[in-house]
Formats: structure tokens, sequence, C-alpha cells
């Protein structure tokens, strides 16, 4: 197995064909890392933002998974201050047969339906439990301040 | 104070004593977890047990198993067989007469390249006698069916109005065995099992192989033992093989026309005294025919509540195989039949499937864990490649889930670094891979 061929083929398809609101570039010097934009999820308090992300894959993969993080700042109780984001399928549930684009597609998902069963940052956890309406207007105001280009 | 001061150096000395006394064994730091688990500092010795050292005296310690490192599973290879009889799942309907709409009779097709003999049990079980051999036996003495057929292709099956099913001549109890209602801590029943088996050539049997030559005992061989043989052999030997098995074909394909009706007539019994003694004939016949090969369908009865009719379904078809040295195979060939309606796009790709492998004279050994992904995942994916490298072709199947989706590379690798289908997330026990036409 030819692990640079894999991520070339996945490459290709993502420019070629991207998903709806993702977009995925490597970068010029590095093909294992990749410029990611995913646009916020319609009816989410992220609408219209627009959040960058960085992506690295590994040597070892597919068999691990790629490691991700937000770049821009984001209210989100399974994303914490440094952009990490907490993922089933970017720890142990990932398969070799998920790909960068599926990874990012999850993400995504992830912003439109946050899980504050399962958190990361326990203060926006608690506060999303406790208050969502309040919560969730703190994420579109964090969103107006963080998640719009200029 | 005094006192208890005194305790304490006594205990201390004492701690002491026993330490002088039993020195420490070289190895230390070794709990019951093992070596790898509680630090380094252990040598593992895989032929000691780790507390050896510390109680000499338990000379019953066995060295540890080592419970996290698992064996990786083994990449196996497929076994080619060559089917000889085929039951079309298609053609299997359930028939009522005109006159008698409460009668249901069985119909269906079958392919063979041999001699065959099908046989039908109704709610049957199915048990292994002492040779590890898969019998069935009709629950409640229910008459079995039994009819010679010569081979060729697309004969048709069909009971006859005195041997029919009547529901209504049946009382509660054996109307539940037939409609699948098991009995509790009672083996499983089918309905209806459809056995089409091979027709034993006892002069062959006979013989003994081990002192002819390869070539000569082809001629006659059963075709299990040719294909074994063709394994040994080189490429040569195959074409003439192949040229062998035409001419079988050819010359059992004439004599089909006029036979089967007459052996038809012969063969029915209905009589129960006759069904006892046939069962027994049936399991020394059985006992003989240790390369015998024959395909099994579990049938059941569906009630269609639209047009409030009977109909038939079959639950999962089987390919038993006795190779020479009495180890029996079984090749399950799970098939999930839903309504036909839905399917039948399905059904007619697998009949496309089954006639080309038809044109090619059943010679070609085919592999059936293949014939079966391919038609269910044909339409899924557009190009066959492995999951993970998305460049080699898929030849690797993951067992007990039975998804196809590795090349061999990728497999290798696999099976080292994770212990979970890609697709599904099940737990590997083992890998299989499947040897294509074009490898052979």
């Amino acid at each position: 197995m030819d692990p640079v061929r894999r991520i070339m083929k996945e490459t290709q398809r993502l420019l070629s064909e991207p998903s709806p609101g993702i977009s995925a570039k490597p970068d010029e010097t590095n093909f294992r890392y990749f410029h990611v934009i995913i646009e916020g999820p319609y009816q989410s308090p992220y609408e219209g933002g627009v959040f960058h992300l960085e992506l690295f894959v590994p040597d070892e993969y597919p068999m691990v998974p790629p490691k991700a993080r937000f770049l821009t700042k984001i209210y989100h109780p399974n994303i914490d201050k440094v952009g990490r984001i907490c993922l089933n399928i970017l720890k142990k549930q990932w398969v070799p047969t998920l790909q960068i684009r599926t990874l990012l597609i999850s993400i995504q998902a992830l912003l439109a339906a946050p899980n504050p069963e399962d958190p990361l940052d326990p203060q926006v956890a608690k506060h999303w439990k406790e208050n969502e309406p309040e919560a969730l207007k703190t994420a579109r105001e964090w969103t107006l301040k963080y998640a719009i280009d200029n | 104070m005094g006192t208890g001061n005194s305790t304490q150096t006594n205990t201390q000395n004492n701690g002491q004593n026993t330490r002088r006394t039993n020195p420490q064994p070289q190895n230390r730091g070794m709990y019951y977890g093992g070596p790898v688990l509680y630090g380094g500092q252990f040598t593992p010795d895989s032929n000691r047990h780790p507390l050896a050292n510390r109680y000499p005296s338990l000379t019953n310690l066995q060295p540890p198993r080592s419970l996290y490192l698992k064996p990786p599973p083994q990449i196996k290879n497929s076994v080619t067989v060559v089917n000889s009889t085929n039951l079309r799942k298609d053609t299997l309907i359930l028939k009522t007469p005109e006159n008698n709409p409460q009668l249901y009779m069985i119909e269906f097709q079958f392919d063979s390249t041999v001699d065959t003999i099908v046989s039908l049990y109704f709610c049957a079980t199915e048990s292994r006698n002492q040779n590890g051999e898969i019998i069935f036996n009709s629950v409640n003495k229910y008459p079995v069916l039994k009819r010679e057929y010569p081979s060729g292709f697309k004969q048709l099956f069909s009971q006859k109005e005195e041997e029919a099913i009547n529901f209504s001549s049946l009382n509660q109890q054996q109307r539940n065995l037939f409609f699948f209602r098991q009995i509790p801590n009672q083996p499983h029943i089918f309905p209806i099992v459809i056995y089409l088996e091979k027709k034993s050539e006892p002069k062959i049997e006979q013989q003994p192989l081990t002192n002819q030559p390869p070539q000569e005992s082809l001629k006659d061989a059963p075709k299990e033992k040719k294909e074994l043989l063709k394994k040994n052999q080189k490429k040569q030997n195959k074409k003439q093989n192949k040229k062998q098995n035409k001419k079988q074909n050819k010359k059992n394909g004439k004599n089909n026309p006029n036979t089967p009706n007459t052996q038809n007539n012969e063969n029915i019994q209905n009589n129960e005294n006759t069904q006892n003694n046939e069962n027994t004939q049936n399991n020394e016949n059985t006992q003989n025919k240790l390369e015998a090969q024959s395909q099994v369908s579990y049938v059941s009865f569906n009630y269609d509540q639209k047009s409030q009719k009977f109909d038939l379904k079959i639950l999962q078809q089987k390919i038993l195989i006795k190779i020479q040295m009495k180890i029996q195979m079984k090749i399950k060939m799970k098939i999930k039949i839903q309504n036909e309606n839905q399917n039948q796009n399905q059904n007619q790709n697998q009949n496309q499937n089954q006639n080309q492998i038809v044109d090619n004279d059943l010679d070609q050994s085919l592999t059936v864990t293949e014939k079966n992904s391919n038609t269910s995942k044909e339409s899924n994916n557009q190009d066959n490649k492995c999951v993970i490298c998305l460049t080699n072709p898929r030849t690797v199947t993951i067992l007990p889930c039975r998804h196809t989706c590795l090349c061999l590379e990728c497999a290798q690798i696999l099976r080292f670094s994770d212990d979970k289908c890609p697709l599904c997330r099940t737990k590997i026990t083992s890998l299989l891979k499947i040897s294509t036409e074009k490898d052979i």
C-alpha cells in the first residue's frame, strides 16, 4: 500500500469535486498539511461564519486518523479554546475506510449538532446545558466577531 | 510509651531479619499483570512464570499466556469449488391446482452436470452423523420425496398432486412446524429442505486411488478429486481435464431427454413405512459417498397478505463438500431475499451471472463467495477498489462480517494494526483471500 498515493487521490477528488460548504487545499510545501475552510451550517448559530482549520495527515495514515484543529475561535461544547475537536472518529472510532472528506463532513455536522453530553470544554458545555438559548446567542456573537472574513 | 517503642523496634528488627534471610530475587518489579504492563524491569522469559522466582516452592506455576498480545488474524486462501448442482432460486414457486386450491405443490428448476438425486424434506432438522456429515431428518415422519435425475440444465422438478401439501389435513402442531414456529429446547426445524445430491458411483469408490497414476483416475473420479489433483498438476494437465470434462458433459447431455420421466415414476415413494427404510438407506449411502457433493436450500413459507396466498422464500443455500480426507467443508451462501418484487433487478443480475457460469460449461472453478460479493456490491460501489489504498482490486474478505473491501497488501497491514472491519467495525476473526479466475 502506498499511503502517499492515497493522499494524492483524495486531494485530487477534494479539489475537483468539493463537498458543499467545505474547501480543503494542501499546503504548497507539505502535501500532508491541509488548509481547510468550513462554512457554518445553515440554521445554526455558526451560519454565515467561515471557519479555518488545519489538518495534518500523519505518516501512518490511513491506519491512524488525521489530526484536525480549529484555527478560528468558536463557541462550541465539543471544541476547546485552542481549537481541538472532540469527535469519536478523530480518535478511537477511526476506520481506514473514512477519508479526509468524510472527516470534514463530520466536523461540519458537529457544528450543526453540538453534543454537550460529551464535552471538551466543560464551561461551555455547562452553559449549553443550563441555558441553551443564551449559549446559542454567545455562539452567534462569537461567530460574528471572529468568523466573518473581511 | 516505653512499651510502645519497644514493640515498634521489635517489629522493625523482625522485618530486617526476614529481609536478610530471604534475599530478594534478581528480577524485581514483577506483579501479576505481566512484564509489559508494569514497567520494563523484568526481562520476559516465556518458559517461566513471573512469580516463580519469588515463590520457588510453587512448582505448578505455568508460564503466563500473554492476554494482550493476541496473534494477528491469519490470511487464508479461499478454496475453489466446482458446483455440480445448482437450484435456480428464481424458479422456485408454489403451485396450486385449479381443482383443489387447498393443495400446494413445489416446483423448481435446477442445473446439474452429474447425475443427481433430488430430495425434499419437510419439517426437517439438521444434524450430523458419526462421520460428521450433515444429514436431515423429517420431524413427524413426514414423507421424504426423492427422485433421481440425469445431468442436464434447466431440469424441472415438480410435485404431483398426490404428493402435494395439504394444510387443511394437518393438525395444529404439524402446521406450526410448517410455519416456522419453533418448539423450545428442540433443534431448529426448517419447513422445507431441498437437497440436491450427486449420485454416487460405487465402482469408483472401490478402486484404490493411491495405486493408480493420477491421470487414469481422473477419467472416472468425481469432480472434487479432479479439483484437488488439478492443483497439484501442471497447466498442461488442466487442459486435458477440461477436455475430458467437456466430453463427459456431452455424453451426459445426449442421454438426457428420454430418461427423466420414467425415472420419476419409479422413484416416487409416499408410504411412511418405506420412508423409514429409505432414511436408513440414505445414511448408509452417505457414509460410502465420501466425495459426494450436494447443495442444500432451506426454504420457508411466506404468506402474502395482499394476494392471500402462500409463497416460498429461500432462507439460505449451502454447498456441502466432502473432500478425500473426510473433512467436510461448509460454505454458506447467505442470501438475503426480501420481497421478490423489490429485488427483481438484483435477481436478474444474479441470473445473468449464473447463466454466464453455465455457459462456461461449469468447468471453470468459481469461488462461491466471490459470486456473492459481485452481485451485492456492483451496484453500490462503482469502482471495486480496496477501500484503504483506493488503487488495488479487492481480493480479501473479512470474516465473520464477509465484507470484501481489502486488497492483499492492505490486509497484511491491517491485520497487524487493527482488529476491526473498516466498514462495520466488527472484530476480525480471520481474513480470506479470494482467488479470482485470473489468478488460476
